[in-house]
């Protein structure tokens, strides 16, 4: 039953962004990145915030979801947020308490580090992990790396790989879930005792965890044997990606809010807007 | 004293999207001294129920009481269930781990905290039951056959001496004598240790051979119990509750279907061909 | 004619130093095309590794092997090389016994679609293998979910759909229903004999007596060597015989073997509940018709 959580990153769907080039979508995420970090200027911010609050719509994935998906980075968020509070020493001073010192500039860096963690983490998130299946997203990999292959690099082998391990980590997830408690009826006690002692606790569980990982292995290799497996060469797939006009016009608007961005910092730091 | 779950329900992965609810208000009592089969299809609770037993899940709500006594009640007394109720999952090969047979046999005695003298005794106790000759006990587990890593996995929860044996499908994947001489040498251990067992399994001649009573679980809850006789012998019932019936009860039930008048509620080849023979005789 | 053909065929395991373990002895079989053949014997006795040998999984690396053996017509040497193995390979479909080490792919039609992909086929063409081997196997509607949310009975059905979308001719399957409940074996042994049906050859290997009792003709295994060959009527007839390799007979066979000694007209003893009750029935009507 664990593996249903640790799976549960992506909610099928058949939007616009479900349907894209997982290529295309690893493409727009890297130039969304590129876009966040250069966002300076509260208007750009509010640029990027829009494009997101479109992905929430498009996608059809709940907000809730989205917000759910900051727990993990709540702590860097904050973290990060109380640094620049504190350490910034310019601008208006607006509090003080005993050594600590608050002024406007550093409200403000706070301000906009939180938006770029938030934005960066809430679009990479609606683009491909919320939208893009795991194998879709292996493909995409591939894909993308494919011009290495002219380099000698075996990019097929690197995406089977890839592929296995995504297919075998909920099965994986279960063995060990039954191993754990397998050995705790045999009086394992995985919770109580120092460091070290917990530590040996795991022994009964990698041992054979591993020996069954072996044998799986071995099975599995077998079995793709048998079914002709013999590399990359001369293979055919099923699935084969295909850019449609509407990837076109999603990189298009991806490229044209990048430009906004930079005209934005553009026009606040060199001619002076107030924003 | 017999151990019992009490209003037991369980939920897995509560408030999650994957929420299931495996065992539902389920009542059942395992008596002492006895072999007691516990059956049911694939998703009906029982192994979920299986792990109740010894404190590996906590239900949801509801008690397990082992001597009268709620084994949740303590961090200490859930500790100490697991070696009160010995608990064999199904292929429990996989979870030998030792660098011997013999020290894995000893794993659970040891966690017990036994003196060394008694974990020996009980070893050698253990292997002889499950019938693993002492160059076997020398080996590494991996050096063993199939069948005999069963043995030795069985024996590792023999050792503790439970008063409760629970085994998930102890038989499955061997070959008809191999069934055979497992689930015998089961029965023996619980004559000789005057101990009780619980055997989830879904082959129902296995479980009509050697059951004192047999439980019916279906949806998480209790469907049917009461001796072999009585479950297997009313096999729409059963077959409600999603089971597969004997060969032998198919065959009947077919010929009962062509209107011939045999009763389908037979579960034994004996008594099937008792019942033929009058009947050829009659016509 | 004959699809495989194994003649004086023995093989022993290399065990780590030179040691050698003799696994099979002085095989002698056939299968023609489209038969449905079952090999039974108990944990041990070398029926799974002469699956092994058929669909040349085992190399000289494993093992030494002696005698000859033929598949779809090509004599096995030893010079034989890997293109030609791949070839025959996809004649020979196999399906093992752990449904879980089976499955590659994340979804069910893309794991359908490796068999053909391995093989180069076009892929319009694999699209309409893969609908129609999910189609056979009756999984069409489970063609978008994941593996590991399927039942064993449901993952066994997908690793065979995998295998019909390659179009053998032979299909093996190795203990394909030992690690399945009753239900997931019903599925199984349902679809095989569909398979078979369909014109496939079929090599069953088992140790559950009520599947062998579907086949047109059993071979026993015991250490090595052929026991016993013959088809289920021959073989079940002897129960005492079997019991000596640690088998055993169907319920029915059972029942029949006892109402025959009861002296109830019985000549050949049915293996199967269907032959079973046409069998009484027809009894029992002649014997209320005179």
């Amino acid at each position: 039953m664990i593996n249903d959580i640790t799976l549960g990153q992506y909610f099928p769907g058949d939007s616009v962004i479900h349907r894209a080039d997982p290529r295309m979508k690893l493409i727009i995420a890297f130039i969304m990145i590129g876009a966040v970090f250069a966002a300076s200027s509260l208007i750009s911010f509010a640029f990027l915030a829009l494009v997101v609050v479109l992905l929430i719509f498009i996608s059809k994935i709940s907000p809730l979801v989205v917000l759910k998906g900051m727990k993990p980075v709540l702590f860097i968020l904050f973290f990060t947020a109380f640094i620049q509070v504190f350490l910034t020493r310019t601008g208006t001073l607006i509090a003080e308490w005993w050594i600590f010192k608050i002024y406007s500039d550093g409200l403000m860096m706070a301000f906009k580090m939180m938006c770029r963690i938030a934005l960066l983490v809430a679009s990479t998130s609606l683009l491909l992990s919320y939208t893009t299946s795991p194998i879709a997203l292996t493909d995409g990999i591939e894909g993308l790396l494919s011009p290495l292959k002219k380099l000698g690099l075996n990019t097929h082998d690197f995406a089977m790989m890839m592929s296995i391990a995504m297919r075998f980590i909920p099965t994986i997830i279960e063995e060990t879930d039954k191993i754990m408690s397998a050995q705790k009826a045999r009086g394992t006690d995985f919770s109580s005792g120092g460091l070290i002692k917990r530590a040996k606790a795991m022994i009964p569980i990698f041992v054979p965890l591993l020996a069954s990982e072996i044998r799986r292995a071995d099975e599995l290799s077998c079995a793709m044997i048998c079914r002709c497996y013999r590399g990359g060469e001369g293979r055919t797939k099923l699935k084969e990606l295909k850019i449609t006009s509407n990837d076109v016009i999603l990189l298009l608007v991806c490229i044209g809010i990048l430009a906004l961005v930079i005209t934005a910092n553009i026009l606040t730091t060199h001619f002076g807007l107030p924003i | 004293m017999p151990l019992s779950l009490e209003n037991v329900s369980y939920i897995y992965g509560e408030r999650t999207p994957f929420e299931h609810r495996a065992l539902n208000d389920l009542n059942l009592t395992f008596k002492d001294g006895m072999i007691t089969g516990l059956m049911g299809h694939t998703g009906s609770g029982k192994s979920t129920a299986a792990q109740m037993l010894n404190g590996l899940l906590c239900p949801t709500k509801g008690r397990v009481l082992l001597d009268g006594c709620d084994i949740n009640e303590s961090k200490k007394s859930r500790y100490e269930a697991k070696f009160k109720v010995g608990l064999v999952f199904q292929y429990p090969e996989y979870q030998l781990f030792k660098e011997s047979v013999w020290e894995d046999i000893a794993y659970g005695p040891r966690n017990m905290k036994l003196s060394e003298d008694e974990v020996k005794k009980r070893v050698n106790e253990a292997a002889e039951f499950v019938g693993l000759t002492r160059q076997m006990l020398g080996k590494s587990p991996f050096e063993l056959s199939g069948g005999q890593k069963r043995r030795a996995a069985i024996a590792g929860i023999i050792a503790m001496k439970p008063r409760f044996l629970v085994l998930d499908e102890p038989a499955a994947g061997l070959d008809p004598a191999g069934r055979d001489d497992i689930l015998s040498q089961i029965c023996q251990y619980k004559n000789s240790e005057n101990s009780s067992v619980i055997i989830i399994s879904h082959s129902m001649e296995d479980m009509a051979k050697y059951c004192d009573e047999i439980a019916v679980m279906d949806d998480g809850a209790l469907c049917m119990y009461g001796t072999p006789d009585d479950v297997f012998s009313q096999s729409k019932r059963l077959k409600n509750a999603g089971l597969n019936v004997p060969q032998i009860t198919e065959l009947m039930e077919k010929l009962y279907n062509c209107g011939i008048d045999v009763s389908a509620n037979v579960y034994t080849v004996e008594d099937a061909a008792e019942q033929l023979i009058k009947l050829y005789g009659k016509v | 004619m004959d699809i495989i053909k194994i003649k004086d065929l023995s093989f022993s395991y290399k065990d780590g130093e030179d040691k050698l373990i003799p696994v099979l002895k002085n095989i002698d079989m056939s299968v023609k095309e489209g038969e449905f053949v079952a090999v039974l014997g108990h944990n041990g006795s070398g029926k799974s590794t002469l699956a092994k040998l058929i669909n040349m999984i085992l190399t000289e690396e494993s093992g030494e092997f002696t005698g000859e053996l033929s598949v779809c017509g090509k004599i096995i040497t030893d010079d034989i090389t890997e293109d030609e193995i791949y070839e025959l390979r996809r004649h020979i479909g196999m399906v093992h016994q752990n449904p879980d080490n089976q499955i590659v792919a994340t979804t069910v039609e893309e794991d359908v679609a490796f068999g053909p992909e391995n093989l180069g086929i076009p892929r319009e063409e694999i699209r309409k293998r893969v609908d129609e081997a999910l189609e056979d196997v009756g999984m069409t509607e489970y063609m978008h979910h994941a593996p590991h949310r399927l039942s064993g009975g449901q993952k066994q059905r997908v690793a065979i759909a995998g295998i019909i979308a390659m179009q053998p001719e032979v299909i093996i399957f190795d203990e394909s229903t030992a690690m399945l409940d009753p239900h997931g074996r019903r599925e199984v042994m349902k679809t095989i004999k569909e398979l078979n049906k369909l014109g496939k050859t079929i090599l069953l290997i088992t140790h559950y007596m009520d599947e062998a009792a579907e086949a047109d003709r059993i071979i026993v295994l015991n250490d090595g060597e052929i026991y016993k060959e013959g088809t289920p009527q021959e073989i079940f007839s002897d129960a005492e015989a079997l019991r000596r390799v640690r088998l055993d007979v169907p319920q029915v066979t059972e029942l029949f073997t006892l109402l025959k000694e009861a002296g109830l007209p019985i000549q050949n003893i049915p293996t199967t509940t269907d032959g079973g009750a046409e069998l009484l029935k027809n009894l029992f009507v002649q014997k209320g018709g005179r």
